[in-house]
Formats: structure tokens, C-alpha cells, sequence
């Protein structure tokens, strides 16, 4: 599964994927931008990703996982496990 | 997120350092144009105000510079810059030092009670001046201000 990073926004906003699924983030911005989790601890925090570059995680426990761009804190998204 | 926690605070989705850095880039470039002004009407009013504006433009540095590192250390915990974000801290860097040399070389001037200031500043100024934009530029294209956001 895919979430692509573009015009300062995670698309799409929301995910729902089952158990057991690698999401990769690709950055398609002129501008680089982070993918973090929300909750603390941070159940994941990729690097600064520069245009073209990707994250991946899996997802091995169910629940929801709100992440945000460190960078533009006002770019949300969430991913929600089943 | 904790509401008393001082990165909360500073940093979660107020972004400190894009609000201060509007302060020394204003005050230095209005500074540089009164110096400009002064120099060419020979106005001691005009190179007063240039004076001050480049003393508080110096001071409003530092909060800027510090929360600019603070920004990189907490929020993306001071790892490894590259491309626009290496070239906006380079960049942010030269531009405070040459903020503070501007108005290093205007006090001094005035400290020494000398009546007239250094030619060789109008070159620095202005070249200051452009390094300046062109951090707030890249600042801006950063934060989705300039750029296609």
C-alpha cells in the first residue's frame, strides 16, 4: 500500500489496511518532508525524505496510527489497522 | 502531546521560527535602505534610523538562529541536512553573521564618534541584503509559503 506525499498533503488522508501491511510513503513534493507518529512512544519516524524518497513500515499490531510531517506539522494523516 | 512541555510549546504547530525570522529580515533590509537613503541625502536622521533598525535586526537574530537549531535538533532530532533544508541553515548562518557585521561596523563607527561611516559597508550591506532574501526565500519554499502549497 501507498501513500503519496504531494502539495503538502498525505493522500490518502486516511488508510485502513489489515494487519501485516507495509505502507511506503513517497515523497512526490519539491520539498522534503518527514512521516512521523503521532503517539508517544513513536511507533514510527522516517527521515527527512527529499523528493522521490520513500519510507516503509508494517503494521503488526491492529488500532489507529496518526502520523503528521514534522517539517509542516499541519500535514496529517492516518492509518488505520484491522 | 503535553500541553506544559516546552517543545509543545515552542515548536508543535506554531513553528516559532517562521514567526521571528519576519523580525531581523525587515528591520535589516528597512536598516540597509535608510543607510542607502542617509548616505545619498547625507541625513543624520535617516542614518540614525538606519542604525537602530540594524541594532534590533542584529538582536532579533538570535532568538531566530536559536530557535531555527532548536527546530532542527528537537524536531527532526539533528540528524544529517541535505538540499534546501542544508542550504536554508548555510544560509541562515551567513546571513546573521552578516546582519551582525552590518551593524558591528555601524557601531563602531558611532562608538569611535567618528562623523562618517565606512564606504567599504554599502558593498557588504547590499550583498547582505540579497543572501538575506535569498534565505527567506528558501524559508519560505520550506514552509509552503513561496513554494506550490
Amino acid at each position: 500500500m501507498e501513500v503519496k506525499i504531494d502539495n503538502f498533503s498525505f493522500g490518502p488522508v486516511t488508510l485502513t489496511v489489515p494487519v501485516g501491511t507495509t505502507v511506503t510513503w513517497t515523497n512526490r513534493d519539491d520539498i522534503p518532508h518527514t512521516v512521523v507518529s503521532t503517539d508517544d512512544p513513536k511507533a514510527f519516524k522516517s527521515k527527512v525524505l527529499d523528493t522521490d524518497e520513500k519510507f516503509s513500515f508494517t503494521f503488526s499490531k491492529p488500532g489507529t496510527f496518526p502520523y503528521f510531517c514534522s517539517v509542516h506539522p499541519k500535514m496529517t494523516g492516518k492509518v488505520i489497522v484491522q | 502531546m503535553h500541553p506544559f512541555d516546552i517543545k509543545t510549546v515552542l515548536f508543535a504547530k506554531h513553528a516559532q521560527h517562521v514567526v521571528l525570522i519576519h523580525f531581523p529580515i525587515a528591520l535589516f533590509i528597512i536598516g540597509v535602505l535608510f543607510d542607502f537613503l542617509a548616505q545619498w541625502k547625507k541625513q543624520r536622521l535617516l542614518a540614525a534610523a538606519a542604525y537602530y533598525n540594524l541594532l534590533v535586526a542584529a538582536i532579533a537574530t538570535i532568538p531566530v538562529v536559536v530557535t531555527g537549531i532548536l527546530a532542527w535538533q528537537w524536531e527532526l532530532e539533528g540528524q544529517k541536512l541535505k538540499g534546501i533544508l542544508l542550504m536554508h541553515l548555510l544560509m541562515g548562518c551567513v546571513s546573521s553573521v552578516l546582519i551582525c557585521v552590518v551593524w558591528f561596523i555601524h557601531m563602531r563607527t558611532r562608538r569611535n564618534q567618528e562623523e562618517i561611516l565606512p564606504g567599504y559597508r554599502l558593498p557588504i550591506e547590499a550583498v547582505a541584503a540579497v543572501i538575506v532574501a535569498l534565505t527567506g526565500h528558501l524559508g519560505g519554499f520550506l514552509s509552503g509559503v513561496n513554494g506550490p502549497g
